[in-house]
């Protein structure tokens, strides 16, 4: 057998492995929108060789960096590229080298200061990150960081966006509902660090990811569950690296956890009213093409009484993106706009009458994409969708 | 006027040096200095109309202008197909893109020219249906582009060459006339295959398709040398008519490049491999394998497990892995004719031999007697002199392949200097005729598929070569002298 795996030997070498082939620009979002050769995948590349390969320094100007982080990391590219180039890899060293340069955007300079001030996402004080369990029949469960062997690691999105806030709630009900005593790290979760590679700096998630780490070790807890795939992947993936060595403990995308939970027969289903729900399911890019969770959400999915799921034309490793990732929204607000539009364009054709997704971002990109559009649809979490028989 | 079409087109224009630098090259990589002795890259405007009214709107502008146009949509050839020579206008018809009309009863699909062709196929296949043939670069290359360049690939053993499934095209002629064509109108669609967007620019085309295959069947043979394998094509070709969907061959000097990175199992990896792909009913399906079991065993060669033969069909789009361990190649695509093949091969290892790089060949079989045969070797794009120099060798391909009966595929820019050996005298003349008639004026995509430039005109540029070739001969003693020590 050969192997299909994409690699990444650094970002001068991959500039001079990529073929220029262009199998990259009609499955790119970005391109898609802004249609100029500057904004697609090979276009970018052929500049970072440029740049990388023959050190010509002024070919990094405003304008490329401008193209360089309209990028949502959405790994289509890697998908279809011939070369095996893994583009996620590559983006990413692409940014650090411009933050190494000191050309970062003064967005990702903000967001970056504040994560490290902060220890999240929001202009909020970290002492807040609870205010979305106050909904809770017990909110102060969760206040003092109790031992368990289930952990939630919540996320910056659902901490303290309360647009959002209704998918956490929903988690922990369900896990109430199966009798699984969970606890989270309260006030002392810090970012995942996920904005902080995006922008450019992988350096910088190294303390919060020590600091994590460190409490959930500390409470004991043996299975994470983040309902974050951001938050996810950058366990999986990048903690273990930055960290040099393997996580103690096991984590799960709250998909995976749920589909676990129905096929031990963990949920109890005789007091759920059946839903009578067409839906149909986006997959968000970094729990399916960049982590390779395709099965579970849907598995959730077919197991909801009621639930009919029809799937969009874009699917699973070919799924469209939601714009909402790699810090574009920080830089380009009108782009994820554009890309979310799309996207929700594709689910109405659909003719459900709920998109589900498994990514705080995901659903508050394509909620917003909704209203301007007057989609009949409703955007909804797979937590929320699940809870909504037991309401 | 052309403040004009800038209002109309908004967004969609741009003379930016930023964004109009990304027009001024396709898959090739070649040193700037040279580009710019021989041709000028970089257009001085980009469009990207969305219909044929806009394109009619600026061709008119440009002829007033003298400006060239360049139509470009994947731009996903080597050969300068889609780069300007004189500045100008680009026109990038990606935006062209989507199915107009579908009719499953007729079998046709009318589709605007900057679709991909996986673009069709996945349009196509939930309803029941396929293309008929299409290229490797199906992810990438456009349903126009590939009309307006060779047309060969996947399926042509059965379907032919593009042009022969193509009944109606519209185009928006230099004129600036909005013209539908057919086979039998005057001018025919014909004029506009494989002559590289010079007779105007492609705004449609109706293509015939065909009912998905009940069953699709991959086999995957090998053997010590290649001659036993063309051999097993050719009798593929004989006893296997309307159930042979591909053939493909890659040298072992191929599968072993892609086998040193573990990009193809090991076993292909130490043979030269020919892939048989067969689609049919499953009946069909079963008595071509049977066929295909006695020729394998009348020839003394291996059939590998399904598996393998799988994995070699997926990765049918994936020819550039080679990439991955050659990170800069050089090379030149023929078209051969099929009995020359083992010939070409084995010369080819000569000439291989004495510059000191290593050929690596795949090749396309696309019709019954034809192969498209795409020979690469190693080179150095950091090495300026030296790259250069080492592009000496394509022309020695090209020529051998020429002594074979041979002709370099496609034309372009970079392949002008072997029109002469590419069309006869009579063919060559006649389509200048047709370039004169419709383009009076020259201006579109100027200086392909007819006549080189000066520098390129087969003298100048024999000599150069042969000059490069005798400095590479150098370098090559140098080595190996070397080597030695």
């Amino acid at each position: 057998m050969s192997s299909n795996k994409p690699v990444f030997q650094g970002l001068a070498e991959e500039a001079r492995i990529c073929a220029s082939c262009g199998s990259c620009r009609p499955v790119c979002p970005v391109y898609t929108e802004l249609g100029w050769e500057s904004a697609a995948p090979r276009g970018r590349i052929t500049l970072a060789r440029k740049i990388f390969v023959d050190c010509e320094e002024d070919a990094l100007s405003g304008r490329y960096i401008n193209r360089a982080l309209q990028c949502t990391l959405c790994s289509n590219c890697r998908e279809v590229c011939p070369t095996r180039i893994d583009t996620r890899e590559l983006w990413l060293v692409l940014r650090q080298a411009i933050a190494a340069r000191g050309k970062s955007p003064e967005a990702f300079a903000k967001l970056v200061e504040n994560i490290l001030q902060n220890k999240n996402i929001s202009a909020a004080s970290n002492a807040s990150r609870l205010d979305w369990a106050e909904e809770l029949d017990d909110p102060e469960i969760f206040t003092t960081s109790e031992s368990a062997e289930v952990g939630y690691f919540v996320g910056c999105l659902a901490s303290f966006y309360p647009m959002v806030a209704e998918i956490p709630l929903s988690l922990v009900r369900i896990m109430d509902k199966a009798n699984i005593k969970v606890t989270t790290l309260g006030t002392d979760e810090w970012c995942c660090g996920f904005p902080l590679l995006g922008a450019g700096y992988p350096e910088e998630t190294r303390a919060l990811a020590e600091h994590n780490v460190k409490r959930i070790q500390e409470q004991g807890i043996k299975s994470l569950v983040t309902g974050c795939p951001s938050c996810y992947h950058t366990w999986k993936q990048h903690y273990p690296k930055v960290l040099g060595k393997p996580l103690e403990f096991r984590v799960f995308h709250a998909t995976q956890f749920l589909a676990h939970l129905i096929e031990d027969g963990k949920l109890d289903w005789s007091d759920f009213e059946e839903l009578d729900e067409v839906v149909t399911y986006h997959d968000p890019c970094d729990l399916g093409r960049n982590s390779g969770i395709y099965d579970a959400p849907r598995e959730v999915l077919k197991n909801i009484p009621g639930v009919t799921l029809v799937e969009m034309e874009h699917n699973r490793e070919h799924a469209l993106c939601c714009g909402g990732g790699g810090n574009v929204q920080a830089v380009d607000p009108g782009l994820t706009a554009a890309i979310a539009d799309r996207r929700i364009e594709e689910a109405v054709r659909t003719e459900a009458s709920i998109l589900v997704t498994a990514c705080q971002q995901c659903v508050q990109v394509l909620t917003e994409a909704t209203r301007r559009n007057k989609a009949k649809l409703r955007v909804m979490d797979i937590n929320q969708l699940l809870w909504m028989g037991w309401e | 006027m052309l403040n004009e079409l800038k209002e109309v087109f908004g967004a969609r224009y741009t003379d930016s040096p930023f964004e109009r630098r990304f027009y001024s090259r396709d898959v090739a990589y070649l040193p700037e200095f040279l580009i710019s002795l021989l041709s000028n890259p970089l257009p001085d405007m980009v469009f990207r109309p969305l219909n044929a009214e806009e394109v009619s709107r600026i061709i008119p502008f440009a002829t007033v202008e003298n400006l060239a146009v360049t139509p470009r949509a994947g731009a996903s050839t080597a050969l300068g197909n889609s780069v300007p020579t004189r500045g100008g206008i680009v026109l990038d018809l990606n935006a062209l893109k989507g199915v107009v009309r579908f009719s499953a009863s007729e079998e046709k699909v009318r589709v605007l020219p900057g679709t991909t062709w996986a673009e069709l196929d996945s349009y196509l296949r939930p309803r029941g249906y396929t293309v008929c043939a299409y290229p490797t670069s199906a992810f990438v290359a456009t349903i126009g582009g590939w009309f307006s360049v060779g047309g060969y690939g996947i399926g042509s053993i059965e379907h032919g060459p593009l042009v022969n499934q193509v009944s109606s095209l519209e185009v928006v002629l230099p004129s600036g006339e909005i013209r539908r064509l057919t086979q039998e109108s005057e001018p025919p669609l014909q004029w506009f295959a494989g002559t590289d967007g010079t007779l105007g620019v492609i705004t449609e085309l109706e293509l015939k398709v065909r009912p998905v295959p009940e069953a699709m069947s991959h086999f995957l043979l090998v053997g010590k040398d290649p001659a036993g394998l063309i051999q097993a094509a050719q009798d593929c070709l004989a006893g296997m008519q309307g159930i042979l969907h591909n053939l493909h061959y890659n040298s072992k000097a191929f599968n072993q490049a892609l086998k040193s990175k573990g990009l193809v199992g090991s076993e292909p990896g130490n043979y030269h491999s020919l892939s048989v792909d067969l689609e049919g009913t499953r009946t069909q399906l079963d008595q071509g394998e049977a066929v295909l079991q006695s020729i394998v065993t009348r020839l003394g060669l291996r059939l590998l497990d399904s598996e393998t033969a799988r994995e070699e069909w997926e990765n049918r789009f994936q020819s550039l892995r080679v990439m991955r361990v050659h990170p800069c190649l050089l090379g030149g695509e023929l078209l051969l004719p099929l009995n020359s093949l083992n010939q070409y091969l084995e010369q080819l290892e000569n000439l291989g031999r004495r510059a000191g790089v290593e050929m690596l060949t795949y090749g396309h079989i696309v019709s019954p007697d034809k192969v498209l045969v795409m020979s690469l070797y190693p080179a150095d794009e950091r090495r300026t002199f030296r790259y250069l120099c080492d592009t000496s060798l394509i022309m020695e391909i090209y020529r051998l392949g020429i002594k074979l009966d041979g002709v370099p595929y496609l034309v372009g820019f970079w392949n002008t200097p072997y029109v002469k050996d590419i069309y006869n005298s009579e063919r060559l003349a006649e389509l200048k005729r047709r370039k004169t008639l419709l383009d009076p004026k020259g201006i579109m995509n100027p200086s392909k598929a007819y006549r080189p430039p000066l520098l390129l005109r087969p003298a100048l540029f024999t000599l150069g070569m042969k000059t490069l070739g005798m400095v590479r001969q150098i370098f090559t003693k140098e080595a190996n002298r070397h080597e030695q020590q």
